[in-house]
């Protein structure tokens, strides 16, 4: 098959080739690397012509071409020579391995531009290293792979990691970067596009660089390339799939029977009502017998596999890449799960035989299901009592529940939660772009782009009828669907020229992205246990649709003199219907200067194969805020009695919509440099950078007497500061045992520089709910300190005797046995005013070490990853210690606090709980550093050779999260956001867990 | 050069396409914005109902409205289980007093609510001009009522007679006189443009009668004696308004617009009660048994209003027949005999005559049918003024101003007939001056009104004229009658500081 496709394009090549011209001269040759091996797929291209070929299977080519021609080989990974003719009819050549290893030519925004000729702060990873980790989510694979990036995963399966660039940019809203895929902004979420596909994903960090991106590059830019097929390339087939199990052994310490019964008597001071003699339904056991695993019902070992057919090819001048991919994870908590399926097509063309006129697209086509986790099931399993079985036959539904009564207690049941209820959510994108490009003049290239990225996102709900603690006397249904549409129309003219010791690139764009939502939703009660709302009772629905444009003109310009001082220029202009008008315009500037000093003369013939100083300014912008917020609706409700008993309609407007809001703006210095030795085997990048963001738009009281509460309006700032380093070493390629190790390490500090008012402070977060917190709100932001910190009270242990309460600065309600508070501002009474800043979720760095090594046919890569010095703050630990209703928790509560038992810090019992124990204090702050071996993977590859039609056979084992290096005492240390302006608090959130996979990768 | 010609023709496209300025302006589609409302009457209708829905919000008449200005009298004392405004008793308010804050707002809620109305009516060039008056009239009513109460309890503040649409708008604040001119401006516009009667599909909305009754009592707190008689005596000179035959019927459940009432809110048997702080949704009933009654208890009586009861047990020639309307003790039966009152007591007992007794408000409760049990909303109307108000202020407005005294002593007795109290002379109540009239209209005042929020202010005007030295009565001194304007308010109003506060508070 194989065979026959090169083939055919050998003898096309040949026939056009030896149409075209005269005094031609048939060459033929074998291309081998450094061990004499035949190298397959080597291009051969006549210079200055578009005639070429590739070389077989054993690196044999023939072609033919005017006698004083001369041939570029090119090969990935290995250095591109030309051959001049010369007459010559055999050509042998020995092609060296690329010593640069770096990518040479990186994608940046509305471009791409040569590694050297780069000015801001840009890191890439290849799709090789995104590959590496058998995940749903590119994010996931991003974590640890890029200085500056911060990723924080959840376990659960298809869910959203947390990227933050270069640290946090925004008090009121979400701050991830802007995602571009294939030259499309605002692409969507990461986890729907197969990291499989992807050929590099390159970060924009710098104000130079995202700059070109304006009002959405505040908080960084991701560009995502996926990939393409090769020019003259025979048509490739490979297979890759991937299987495994996820499993989760670590579990919550919870009381076990006898515990429980022994902690309940204490608690309620009498035993409990129910009999525990009395044999369970659906068991033969006495109640007293029983000893539910209520977490061993919960968790599962799971499946994940991935799965995926590439195929990519090229003629002269056509060239695609097709690929089809499955991904399965079933996730370690029962009744859970994710199902991906990817279609690609990209592909391009030159239309006119000279290659002036080219036309490429890209499409990808994705729909994916996920059956969320219902909420708060880690919650319900701890607190499970454990002489309850997990089902019983006798109830509706078939799971067992608690009785208030006869148990003093509620807990729902987690399993229940977990099969009966559905919350599925189903989103299908399809995301395409097709451009052409014509070159006007020599170096001048106009380019039309025109994109679309549809997505329908469905969610359906479903809580049957059923029996338990409570039992559900309705099926409740509910279905929603949101339908986006994004056109994206662009224009961009670009011109590369180089005059003599002058580099020049100038870009200009014109574009209109508009973005179209609509949105519906249906509900209906039902008595009977049908799925759907047709036929319900109580039928609600409502819809509502909305529109965006956003209108850009950009122009950059690059000049590099002696290809030794760089010089970048870039200005965009935003216009965005979501402000005002009159309020809709922002202008985006930015420069960077960069000195190849290893260019200069007198850095030749050092050891020092590259240095280049780089500093680069600008300003950028983020939307925070959604559309039509300008405008204050004219609410209509029922509300005034008048005319009779019953409510009438009326008429009113609650907000001061304020017209003056705008961006929330960045302002970013960054210096870098860029260090290589031994022909940059051995090469290090670190960068500095300043990022001041003001504008940022916060919620504002406003006076009683003004009428409406409150506005937003833009009126905070803060400043992340950080710095970056990222390192690579290779072993010499020409070795048989190859390896190479590359590590990055960033650190960012984060000020809030002002606020609404002087001394304002924002308290975030109290929605995580009274279990975790008893009541307070868990974090603060206020000038000086790092955005939500961890907020609350110092403990100083337990109070031993009334005595020692009287001596002590009044504490309302304390008792022996009681927890400690400090009084932190000497006012001789414990109240909220004493309440400090505890700690804080941001790390003091992150980083990330990669090793790969290749001996012969084995190769091995080991991944680690790891955060250090942030705070955790483990609001499911307070909840294990609760003990103000009765609930299983934690054993330890049974070592509370009693006259008895004083050598303990466990709180006394305390049914009231009247001091608040548990309240947001130090007790429960823990140091969540960690370190991570998140992969380590070996993989063995059976060598072909001659006519076989396998050309590639590889096997692989590899093991995800095998260890995880922490203090932390919940069962992950890596816990993103809660809600807005709370990260890094633990109320249960869905475990990592490990993963052992097996994989195979076919080529053919 | 065609495929060239071709590519400029398309980036041109694009260029022209982008330059669609039209596109830039996306407006609400989800809801109506007030650029396109306001163009009915219905809308204008609508717009200017909405302020009867901060009327009977809980931080208005569902709740705080009752409690903060009966804690602001001597009548009223609050248990261990009061929780709202529990400072007002002792004039121990501060600036960051919740309540005080919740219900300022929720007046100035109104005032917003009411300009809204208003701008849309001044906008609006298409709904008949007589339409339009209406319902401006119908607006400043509500706006009016809400700067006289403003005004009553804190004195200056800020002025607003259009909707804020920018941050711009702040206004600072105005003076106490300043803020009685716009609500009696406000009340006189109403007065002159409403009619004296509803049809039944408007019935609790504002009428000429109710704007006279609140002109009145503004003015009176105003201190425009005269012209506060000049309109009570219009006011009865309408003849639309008699005291009902029997007292009690103003505070039942079944009060609803018997006749009596200048101007009711409705709460009514819809939902439950309202806790929304604006009113809306539709929820009606009303809480107010419920936070006076037996089971909460938050309030209660004290002595000084045991003993303004004029009672055989305390060895007066006669018993007050409006005591058994208005206070329940311990002991007593009810719901016709068929209960008897256990009073949980959550407070001290209270000094009366030489016994101490537990004793618990009666008026608008529901012991007059059933024992409310542990729980009980009403649907009962919350009478904002009624007729035997009016009565005695135009007693009062004859006292004071040396005017017809016989009219006067004709008034209290109408008042005190219809309660089936002895008459003025008959009951030896001193009324031969002008001093002795106003003396006796401060009596009756007392007994008639208890429990309306009209004593604290009653207090508050006749201290001012030298009638009563309320610093005594109360048990703090003057610069503790007005409340202090909200922290809130100074914090967050760039046009008012901290040296705007009313005297007495920091």
């Amino acid at each position: 098959m194989k065979l026959r496709f090169t083939q055919f394009f050998l003898t096309l090549t040949l026939i056009l080739a030896s149409l075209g011209v005269c005094a031609q001269v048939q060459v033929s040759g074998t291309i081998v690397d450094d061990a004499g091996t035949g190298l397959p797929g080597v291009n051969v291209l006549v210079v200055g012509t578009s005639t070429g070929t590739v070389t077989d299977l054993d690196g044999n080519f023939t072609v033919t071409a005017p006698a004083d021609a001369i041939l570029r080989l090119s090969y990935i990974g290995f250095e591109a020579q030309e051959v001049a003719i010369e007459g010559q009819s055999i050509i042998n050549v020995t092609l060296a391995s690329d010593a640069n290893l770096i990518d040479e030519v990186v994608v940046v925004g509305y471009g791409s531009q040569s590694r050297e000729s780069v000015t801001g702060a840009i890191s890439s990873v290849s799709g090789e290293a995104l590959t590496e980790l058998t995940t749903p989510n590119l994010g996931e694979a991003l974590q640890g792979r890029l200085a500056g990036v911060q990723v924080t995963n959840s376990g659960a399966p298809g869910a959203s990691p947390e990227i933050q660039v270069r640290g946090i940019g925004s008090i009121s809203f979400g701050s991830g970067p802007l995602i571009v895929v294939d030259g499309f902004p605002a692409a969507g979420g990461l986890n729907q596009f197969d990291s499989r596909d992807v050929e590099s994903i390159t970060v924009l960090k710098d104000a130079s660089s995202t700059a070109v991106y304006g009002s959405r590059a505040s908080n960084g830019v991701l560009l995502v390339t996926t990939k393409s097929g090769g020019k003259n390339q025979p048509i490739k087939m490979s297979l890759e799939t991937t299987v495994g199990v996820q499993i989760q052994r670590q579990r919550y310490d919870v009381m076990n029977t006898d515990q429980y019964l022994r902690y309940a008597e204490i608690m309620t001071g009498m035993p409990l009502a129910r009999n525990l003699d009395e044999i369970a339904p659906g068991t033969n056991l006495a109640y007293r017998d029983i000893d539910t695993d209520w977490q061993g019902a919960l968790f599962q070992d799971g499946l994940m596999t991935q799965n995926s057919l590439h195929i990519s090819g090229g003629s002269d001048r056509s060239s695609f890449f097709s690929s089809f991919g499955y991904f399965q994870q079933e996730g370690v908590i029962v009744g859970g799960g994710y199902e991906r399926f990817n279609f690609r097509f990209n592909s391009k063309h030159d239309i006119s035989e000279n290659g002036k006129f080219r036309f490429g697209q890209t499409l990808v086509l994705v729909n994916d299901e996920r059956q969320n986790e219902p909420g708060n099931v880690f919650r319900d399993a701890v607190q499970g009592i454990p002489y309850l079985p997990v089902r019983n036959p006798n109830n509706i539904g078939g799971f067992n529940g608690a009785n208030q009564g006869l148990d003093s207690a509620d807990p729902r049941n987690p399993i229940l939660s977990a099969l009966l209820f559905d919350n599925e959510n189903r989103d299908f994108r399809t995301l395409g772009t097709a451009f052409l490009d014509y070159d006007i003049l020599e170096g001048l290239t106009a380019t039309v782009l025109f994109g679309a990225n549809y997505n329908v996102g469905r969610n359906y709900r479903r809580n049957p009828i059923f029996q338990s603690t409570t039992d559900n006397i309705l099926n409740s249904i509910t279905e929603e669907r949101g339908t986006g549409y994004s056109p994206l129309y662009r224009g961009q003219l670009t011109y590369d020229k180089i005059l003599g010791n002058h580099t020049i690139n100038a870009t200009v764009v014109a574009e209109q992205q508009e973005g179209y939502g609509y949105f519906t939703s249906v509900s209906g009660d039902r008595t009977d246990n049908l799925d759907v709302v047709n036929g319900a009772g109580n039928i609600n629905g409502t819809s509502s649709r909305s529109k965006t444009v956003l209108r850009s003109l950009l122009a950059r310009a690059t000049y590099g003199l002696m290809g030794r001082y760089l010089f970048t220029f870039s200005v965009r202009r935003d216009q965005s219907s979501i402000f005002a008008p009159g309020n809709q315009t922002e202008i985006f500037p930015a420069g960077a200067i960069a000195w190849r000093i290893s260019e200069e003369p007198f850095m030749q013939n050092t050891a020092v194969s590259t240095l280049k100083l780089r500093a680069s300014y600008g300003r950028t912008g983020s939307i925070g805020i959604g559309p039509y917020e300008f405008q204050a609706p004219v609410i209509q409700a029922f509300g005034p009695v008048v005319g009779g008993n019953s409510p009438v309609v009326s008429a009113f407007i609650n907000d001061l919509a304020n017209g003056d809001l705008s961006w929330e703006l960045t302002d970013m210095l960054n210096i870098g440099a860029d260090i290589g030795f031994l022909n940059n085997r051995l090469n290090f990048s670190v960068e500095y950078y300043d990022r001041e963001v003001n504008n940022l738009i916060l919620d504002v009281p406003l006076p009683p007497s003004f009428g409406p509460d409150g506005t937003r309006q833009n009126v905070g700032a803060m400043r992340n500061t950080g710095l970056e380093f990222q390192g690579q070493y290779f072993s010499n390629r020409q070795q048989e045992f190859k390896w190479e190790v590359s590590a990055n390490l960033s650190r960012n500090t984060n000020e809030v520089l002002r606020l609404a008012v002087e001394d304002g402070e924002i308290l975030l977060g109290q929605q995580v709910g009274q279990p975790y917190t008893a009541d307070l709100p868990p974090t603060i932001t206020r000038p000086g300190d790092p955005v939500f910190s961890f907020y609350g009270f110092e403990t100083n242990g337990l109070f031993q005797t009334q005595s020692e309460i009287a001596d002590l600065p009044e504490q309302e309600n304390a008792q022996p046995g009681d927890v400690r508070f400090v009084d932190q501002n000497g006012d001789n009474v414990i109240d909220n005013l004493d309440r400090v800043i505890l700690g804080n979720y941001l790390p003091d760095f992150i980083y990330g070490v990669n090793l790969a090594a290749q001996w012969r046919n084995f190769d091995a890569r080991v991944f680690l990853q790891g955060s250090q010095g942030n705070d955790v703050y483990n609001g499911f630990r307070s909840m294990l210690f609760q003990t103000t209703r009765l609930f299983n928790g934690s054993p330890d509560r049974l070592d509370g606090w009693t006259p008895q038992n004083t050598s303990t810090d466990v709180p006394r019992i305390a049914l009231e709980d009247n001091n608040r124990n548990r309240r947001m204090s130090d007790r429960f702050l823990e140091d969540g550093s960690y370190l991570r071996m998140k992969n380590i993977t070996i993989g063995y590859r059976i060598p072909f050779g001659g006519n076989s039609a396998v050309s590639n056979l590889r096997f692989y084992v590899s093991a995800q999260n095998l260890f995880t290096i922490t203090n932390y005492s919940g069962l992950d240390p890596e816990i993103g956001r809660v809600t807005q302006g709370l990260v890094g608090f633990d109320d249960g959130r869905y475990p990592q867990a490990k993963t052992f996979l097996f994989g195979a990768q076919v080529g053919f | 050069m065609k495929l060239r010609l071709f590519l400029l023709l398309g980036l041109l496209g694009v260029v022209t396409y982008a330059c669609n300025e039209e596109d830039l302006t996306q407006l609400n589609p989800n809801s109506v914005t007030p650029e396109n409302y306001f163009t009915t009457a219905g809308e204008l209708e609508a717009a200017v109902l909405s302020g009867y829905a901060t009327l009977r919000a809980q931080h208005l008449t569902a709740r705080h409205y009752f409690f903060l200005n009966d804690l602001m009298d001597d009548h009223h004392i609050g248990t261990s289980a009061l929780q709202v405004a529990p400072e007002l008793v002792r004039g121990q308010q501060v600036a960051a007093s919740p309540h005080i804050r919740q219900m300022f707002d929720a007046l100035y809620d109104l005032v917003h609510r009411e300009n809204t109305a208003l701008d849309g009516i001044a906008a609006n060039e298409t709904v008949d001009e007589d339409v339009k008056r209406a319902l401006e009239a119908e607006a400043k009513f509500l706006r009016g009522w809400a700067y006289n109460e403003i005004a009553t309890l804190w004195g200056g503040a800020p002025i607003y007679t259009t909707r804020n649409v920018s941050l711009g708008d702040f206004k600072p604040r105005s003076s106490r006189e300043e803020v009685f001119a716009i609500a009696q401006s406000d009340l006189r516009f109403a007065v002159d443009n409403l009619l004296p009667d509803r049809p039944d599909g408007e019935i609790g909305r504002a009428t000429k009668g109710a704007a006279m009754g609140f002109l009145a009592r503004s003015l009176m707190q105003s201190g425009n004696v005269t012209e506060a008689k000049t309109v009570l005596q219009g006011i009865v000179e309408l003849n639309k308004y008699a005291l009902l035959d029997n007292f009690g019927d103003n505070f039942t459940e079944e009060n609803a617009f018997l006749g009596e009432a200048l101007f009711e809110v409705i709460f009514a048997q819809n939902g439950g009660y309202n806790w929304s702080d604006s009113g809306d949704g539709t929820n009606t009933r009303s809480i107010r048994a419920q936070e006076y009654g037996p089971s909460w208890r938050n309030v209660v009586p004290t002595a000084a209003v045991l003993a303004a009861f004029p009672a055989e047990a305390l060895g007066d020639s006669y018993t007050d027949p409006r005591l058994s309307e208005t206070l329940i003790f311990e002991g007593q039966e009810y719901a016709n005999g068929t209960e008897t009152l256990q009073i949980n007591p959550n407070s001290p007992p209270v000094k009366y005559g030489e016994n101490e007794v537990y004793v618990n408000f009666y008026k608008y409760g529901v012991y007059y049918k059933e024992n409310p049990g542990g729980y009980r909303e009403t649907n009962a109307n919350f009478i904002l003024m009624r007729y035997a108000d009016v009565l005695l202020l135009l007693a009062e407005a004859e006292a004071r101003t040396s005017g017809d005294l016989q009219k006067a002593r004709d008034l209290i007795n109408q008042v005190r007939a219809r309660a089936g109290a002895p008459l003025l002379d008959e009951a030896g109540i001193a009324n031969g001056n002008a001093n002795e009239i106003m003396d006796a209209v401060v009596h009756e005042r007392e007994v008639e009104l208890v429990g309306e929020q009209v004593r604290s202010r009653d207090l508050r005007r006749w201290h001012t004229a030298g009638i009563v030295n309320a610093e005594q009565i109360l048990g703090y001194a003057e610069n503790k009658f007005l409340l202090p304007i909200p922290e809130e308010e100074i914090t967050n109003n760039p046009m008012i500081g901290l040296e705007d506060q009313n005297p007495g508070y920091n």
